[in-house]
């Protein structure tokens, strides 16, 4: 076997999530969100899509939340088209009934005597609710419990959640975390070049003196130092993590940080949750549900936002294809976070070959309780204040002192 | 399949479509075609690809009674055969050796027919509904991502309205905040293989077995046309064409008694019967629409060996059973249910059994974005 059809299994193995593939069977290890709770208000069904498989999710009218296989065993209709009854969902077709467990309990258009349903069932997962978010959990049982991190639950913050639905596999859009350089790059110089192309003032630059990644208990820590700053600053210090398997946590300033969470929709579809998180003003009383809005990488004629922050790595993801192959890429010196983190993703996928728990799977529910601290600093050394972030919210100016703005070479 | 299929004569596309372009690009059974109304009023059907250097004749422009290629000028008459090659110096004989598929067509009810099998070619056929004079017709036309069968079978499925139609529509109607449509229950379910088809009946609980749905009931005309009553002035022909193995235009052909004095009509009117709305969601309140989110969830071509087919789904097994049975005897070379020859059956028209009075309503929900279920007191049930 070449190199390269090695580096193309290792691909293969590394981004596929179907049942029964490896990183399949690792993402079912972990409980993902697969819609705001929101999504549910207007309408008590939706259908959702994750690690490649369909399901109905639905909100009884006691408030009970149930995933379910979306297609009906008996004509193979959509359940996600269905209507909630009781503690259950009825096919639309001909009122099948299914529990949230995927037991049939009801087959109406049948015969009295029926004894057809105790034959029929279906999956059915467990689904939770936590800062606004319905997470769900599709791996064997007995089901891990869902992290409690900090920012999630904590009173006295305000949430809210952007979502971008994105064609190409989730870790072309999680390793993206692992490669600090391209703040220097992607949202630095390309975002002056586009601005110049537009007529407008560039945005202040830094470069990267020195980076660092650090595998810690829930996954890896990224750190960077810039250049005329010293050892002493946050960034270097504490710096900001990526949970595993692919979640992001990233600071604005003090009182405002942001979840990234990556949802593997299928092989080549990627959800992502742009989840913010702000301190409350003094006396101010934290939104009672947290709102949905949507974070779109393409305009509504179909062009990418070359001058949005967001847009941006929609856009470097996005343009690497449905799956980037790893045999045809050339990683470099400063690609190593990018490195590690798919050797610690293999290593993880062993574990669980070997029935194992993976990194970042809690148990304990001391460590869960009240909530997980994660690593995260609270000041950053540079801003991209002057870009806009998304549609909803741009860039925050940073406190303190100016960043020295360097001319590109 | 495909040959039992093209036993049939099937609406390609409605007249009112070549309006007011005349050549269209249509799809049937796999095929892709090229459907115009030449200069002179008569209908051609051909493959749809030039020979000469493969540009779409769909593209082309009518020419007399034939159709000319846009790129070169070939022209073809609608049985096929090239005409005139005009870039060709003017003693060449290779028109003479090109040909392509051309097929028949006619115009009957404001659809236009086509007929893909073998000579001899059977009658067109003149049911009822479609060709009597002192009904004005309409075309809905819905086009879905699924296989014929999943929406034909559907006919065979009595039990599905009283749970799509009334159940799943009041639970729909409660989401939007709007009140519930009237329900009730199956008692009896009968079908019978009869001359063009099967014939569904129903009784519903409560009724008993002299009314018009358990002694008439409606059929399914072979191979895949519904013909459904509204009331006793109003029937519509759900007709499903089989574009490809992955794709079905229905048309919903309503035909309406003409209220006295009213004059004749002079053309049949066209309109789009969505079953997304442009956002892309379906619509579940509607009548129709519901029969396609159904239809169309099941999934590109449903697999019956994931199935669980029940009691209550013996109709649907009936119409499978037979259909295969049908498609033997094309293989053999018999002429299949549904295939006329005989010019006295098909004179004036072909009569078929239809109940004129129901035991049920659905009004209180839209049927489609054109028109809603016409109302009748039926006996409401309340279910437990």
């Amino acid at each position: 076997m070449t190199t390269s059809d090695h580096r193309h299994e290792r691909t293969e193995r590394l981004t596929r999530v179907g049942p029964g593939t490896p990183m399949g069977e690792y993402q079912r290890r972990f409980w993902h969100p697969v819609a705001a709770l929101v999504d549910l208000d207007t309408w008590p069904i939706k259908k959702v899509r994750l690690l490649g498989e369909d399901f109905a999710l639905f909100r009884t009218e006691s408030g009970k939340l149930g995933l379910v296989t979306d297609r009906c065993p008996h004509r193979g209709a959509s359940l996600s088209c269905g209507m909630t009854d009781g503690d259950g969902i009825r096919c639309a077709y001909h009122g099948w009934k299914y529990e949230a467990d995927g037991q049939c309990v009801d087959t109406p258009a049948e015969p009295a005597g029926s004894r057809l349903k105790e034959r029929i069932s279906i999956a059915g997962h467990p689904v939770e609710v936590m800062g606004g978010l319905i997470w769900a959990y599709i791996g064997p049982q007995p089901a891990p419990l869902l992290p409690r991190y900090e920012h999630l639950v904590i009173d006295g913050w305000n949430r809210s959640t952007g979502v971008s639905h994105l064609p190409c596999n989730w870790l072309q859009v999680a390793e993206n975390t692992l490669d600090s350089l391209h703040v220097e790059y992607l949202h630095m110089k390309f975002t002056n070049w586009a601005r110049a192309q537009r007529g407008e003032s560039p945005i202040p630059v830094r470069r990267h003196a020195r980076v660092a990644y650090e595998a810690f208990e829930y996954g890896i820590v990224k750190k960077r130092m810039w250049e005329g700053d010293t050892e002493d600053s946050q960034e270097w210090q504490i710096g900001h993590p990526l949970v595993f398997p692919s979640t992001l946590l990233v600071p604005y300033h003090a009182g405002w940080v942001q979840f990234q969470f990556r949802v593997p929709v299928d092989d080549t579809n990627t959800i992502v949750y742009w989840y913010d998180v702000k301190q409350c003003a003094e006396g101010e009383t934290p939104n009672p549900v947290v709102p949905i809005w949507d974070n779109p990488w393409q305009t509504a004629d179909g062009k990418y936002m070359p001058e949005k922050i967001n847009p941006q790595d929609m856009m470097v993801w996005i343009s690497q294809g449905p799956i980037t192959d790893h045999a045809v890429e050339h990683l470099g010196e400063s690609d190593r976070g990018v490195s590690m983190y798919r050797r610690m993703l293999l290593e993880d996928l062993e574990r669980v070959e070997r029935g194992e728990d993976p990194r970042g799977v809690i148990r304990d529910v001391a460590k869960n309780t009240p909530f997980i601290e994660l690593p995260v600093e609270k000041d950053v050394g540079y801003s991209l204040a002057g870009a806009a972030a998304s549609a909803m919210y741009a860039f925050p100016e940073r406190d303190g002192t100016e960043i020295p703005l360097i001319t590109a070479p | 399949m495909g040959d039992y299929m093209r036993c049939f004569w099937h609406p390609v596309a409605a007249a009112a479509e070549l309006e007011p372009w005349p050549v269209r690009k249509v799809r049937l059974l796999g095929e892709d075609l090229a459907l115009y109304r030449g200069d002179d009023g008569s209908f051609g059907l051909i493959a749809e690809r030039c020979p000469h250097r493969g540009a779409s004749l769909a593209c082309g422009m009518t020419d007399g009674a034939g159709i000319r290629c846009a790129y070169h000028g070939w022209k073809y008459d609608a049985a096929g055969q090239c005409v005139d090659t005009p870039a060709e110096p003017a003693e060449s004989k290779i028109k003479q050796r090109i040909q392509t598929a051309g097929y028949p067509v006619r115009e009957m009810g404001g659809l236009l027919w086509a007929y893909m099998g073998k000579l001899p070619v059977p009658l067109l056929p003149r049911y009822e509904y479609l060709v009597r004079d002192e009904y004005d017709k309409d075309i809905g036309i819905s086009r879905l991502t699924c296989n014929w069968l999943q929406v034909a079978e559907n006919t065979l499925d009595p039990l599905h309205i009283e749970y799509l139609h009334m159940l799943y529509t009041n639970w729909a109607l409660k989401q939007l905040g709007k009140p519930p449509i009237a329900t009730r229950k199956h008692a009896r379910i009968g079908f019978d293989l009869f001359e063009y088809g099967i014939i569904k009946r129903r009784m519903w609980v409560g009724d008993t077995e002299d009314t018009e749905e358990w002694t008439i009931g409606h059929p399914q005309l072979f191979p895949a046309t519904a013909v459904v009553p509204f009331n006793s002035e109003w029937v519509q022909f759900q007709i499903r064409v089989p574009v490809d193995d992955e794709n079905t235009t229905i048309y919903w052909y309503n035909s309406r008694l003409r209220p006295a004095g009213q004059p004749q009509q002079t053309s049949v009117p066209i309109w789009d019967n969505p079953y997304l709305t442009p956002a892309g969601e379906y619509i579940p309140q509607q009548l129709n629409a519901q029969d396609m989110m159904v239809m169309v969830t099941q999934g590109t071509i449903t697999d019956h060996t994931l199935e669980h087919l029940a009691e209550s789904d013996r109709g649907v097994a009936l119409y499978r059973k037979t259909l295969l049975e049908q498609a033997d005897l094309v293989a053999r070379g018999e002429d299949p249910i549904g295939v006329i020859r005989d010019p006295a059956k098909n004179t004036p028209w072909i009569e078929i059994p239809v109940e004129k009075h129901l035991g049920y309503s659905l009004a209180g929900a839209p049927a489609s974005a054109m028109y809603d279920f016409p109302d009748a007191k039926v006996p409401e049930l309340v279910r437990p």
